[in-house]
Order: C-alpha cells, then structure tokens, then sequence
C-alpha cells in the first residue's frame, strides 16, 4: 500500500515533531518537568567555596575564600551574612559587619560583569548569581596549624561546609 | 489567516518592546559603564547554561564582542518585532524570531516563581514557527502586496538550505 500525502501535511509533521521535541526537551533539562525529579534551580540561592587558604600574617591571618552562586534569583545577590570557623577545639563566628570589616580586597572574575561580588555591613559577602570573586580578609586574630571547617551561613539555606589547612 | 493576527502582535511586540527597552528607552542598559548594563544577565544564565556555557564565558569575558554582541542583539529586536507586527518579510522575520527565541535557552531555567523563562522562550519558538510557516504577513500585512508583485521568494533559489527560507 501506498501512502499519498500531501507536502503541506508532511511539512507540517516535520515541524509539529520539531516544536513538541523542543519543547519538552528544554523542559525536562531545565526542570524535569517530563519525568522528573522536578527541579527548578532559580529558587534558592546555593553558595559554592571554589578555594580557601589561611596563611599566618604578622599580626593575624590572611583568609582567601573564592565564592560563586551557582542556584538562585537572577534579581538579587545571595548573601553570606555569617561564617564560622571552627576546628575540634576552638571555633569563631564573624558576623556581616565584622566580615565587611576584615575585607581587604574583592578580586573579581573575568566574567564578572558590572554587578560583581561585594561585601558590606548588613548582607555580609554578597554573590550574585553565576559571578565569582576572591574575598581576601585580614583577621585580627592568628589560627594555629592545622585542620579547620569553615561554615558559611546563607539565610534560608543549609549552610555550607568546607575543610581547610591552616599552615 | 485573518485569526494569524493576534498571534502575529503578540510575538512582533515581545521582540519590539525588548529591543525598544535596551535600545531606545533606556540607553544605559547597552553601556558598559552604567550600573544598568544588561550583560550582567548573561553572568545570571552561566550557572545551569549547559551545553551554551563556553559561548557565554566566551562573550563574557571579551567586553566588545559583549556589548557588540547585545546591541546587534537589540536592534536585531527591534527589526525582527516591527517586521512580524508590520507583516514584512513576515517569514523572515519569524525564522529570526524563531532562532532568537531559541537562542536563549541558557535562560530557560531561570524562573524562581514559575517557570518563566522557560514557557516564554517555549511560547516563542512555537508561535514564530507558526507564523514562519503560514505566511500570515500575506493578510493585514504589507506581504500581501510583495506577494501579489512578486509571488513567492526565497533567500537563495539555487542554495539548497537557503531555497527553504522564504521571505515573505
């Protein structure tokens, strides 16, 4: 049996096929809205550390911490209003004005646009989606060699832990 | 065909009003040094942009081709969104319209109270694939007269991909 359609019908599958594969294509990568899990990665801002060091200064400590939020709002910055630091001995907690104080520098990526990464007395570190930055701070205060867990804290989010080695 | 119509603003405005908004209304937003600057959008999309990331850091971290790369953008808006609400070169216009709208797939999982991003682009790449194929600038459209004069035209009638893209 042979099947006679006309161009038109046949264009016209060509195209439906293209406009549904498109669409629930780009629906399933960007939200699992076909089988699922669902997702949707603009809701809540997720702070990543990249890197970390402490070296010992002369009179405290040289922290540099790479930060980048890579879920979240578009419209507004994810804000790192508090961090600990903390080993099995010891530990310290630096609120937002004190880390807009210690900040010395915020070294911004390449691909930072005019919206970098900042940092000031009531938000703390502040990390708008997709940027990346290198918060150097000088803490008033020496930590001993050895092991510690710095823990960043993000409002409404878990907070995020990350080892690092105090030479 | 005349149904086309509502269809045909809708998609020529989305395109028109984006490009008026950068291009005309607020200058600022294609100028670098203003805070307005729209390619910190383009920092936003890096996260979850997938398969287009290396073609964002790319413009990105290349400042001329970033503010080149808007403003063509911008403008292309404009022409593109005039064309579909005029009804010339409709089926031009909707293969631009349809590439733009599928061009900022890096965006579409952007949407922190729905899924915007998403169903606008979605929205977009099947409205301007509808309007591409039914030629609907051939009625209440300034095609109906290139149509009558000139019947129907391609971009190329020899090259083989370019014979399929009509113009109006």
């Amino acid at each position: 049996m042979v099947i006679h359609m006309e161009k038109v019908v046949i264009v016209g599958i060509v195209f439906a096929i293209i406009a549904v594969g498109w669409i629930l294509g780009t629906g399933q990568w960007a939200y699992g809205n076909v089988v699922g899990p669902l997702v949707n990665y603009s809701k809540l801002p997720k702070v990543e550390v990249t890197y970390v060091s402490a070296i010992p200064t002369a009179n405290g400590t040289a922290l540099r911490l790479n930060l980048t939020d890579v879920d979240g709002p578009d419209a507004y910055p994810a804000s790192v209003t508090m961090v600990e630091i903390v080993n099995s001995t010891w530990h310290v907690f630096l609120n937002s004005s004190q880390l807009a104080n210690y900040t010395v520098t915020v070294y911004q990526s390449p691909w930072n646009e005019n919206k970098g990464d900042a940092v000031n007395w009531y938000s703390g570190f502040e990390i708008p989606l997709g940027s990346q930055g290198q918060f150097v701070l000088n803490l008033p205060f020496k930590l001993s060699p050895g092991v510690y867990e710095l823990i960043l804290y993000t409002p409404a989010v878990k907070p995020v832990e990350v080892s690092f080695t105090s030479s | 065909m005349e149904y086309l119509w509502p269809l045909r603003f809708a998609v020529g405005w989305m395109f028109l009003d984006g490009g008026l908004r950068k291009a005309v209304l607020k200058p600022e937003k294609l100028n670098p040094l203003s805070a307005s600057f729209v390619g910190g959008k383009l920092v936003n999309f890096l996260p979850h942009a997938g398969p287009f990331k290396p073609f964002l850091l790319m413009t990105l971290e290349n400042r001329v081709l970033d503010v080149t790369f808007l403003t063509a953008f911008s403008y292309l808006e404009i022409v593109v969104g005039l064309f579909l609400i005029l009804g010339v070169l409709t089926r031009l216009a909707a293969f631009g319209a349809l590439l733009m709208s599928a061009g900022f797939a890096p965006a579409y999982w952007l949407g922190s109270t729905c899924e915007d991003e998403w169903q606008i682009g979605a929205l977009l790449v099947a409205g301007s694939l509808v309007l591409m194929l039914t030629a609907s600038g051939r009625t209440w459209g300034f095609d109906s007269l290139l149509y009558r004069r000139f019947g129907d035209r391609a971009l190329s009638r020899r090259l083989p991909l370019l014979k399929w893209i009509k113009l109006w």
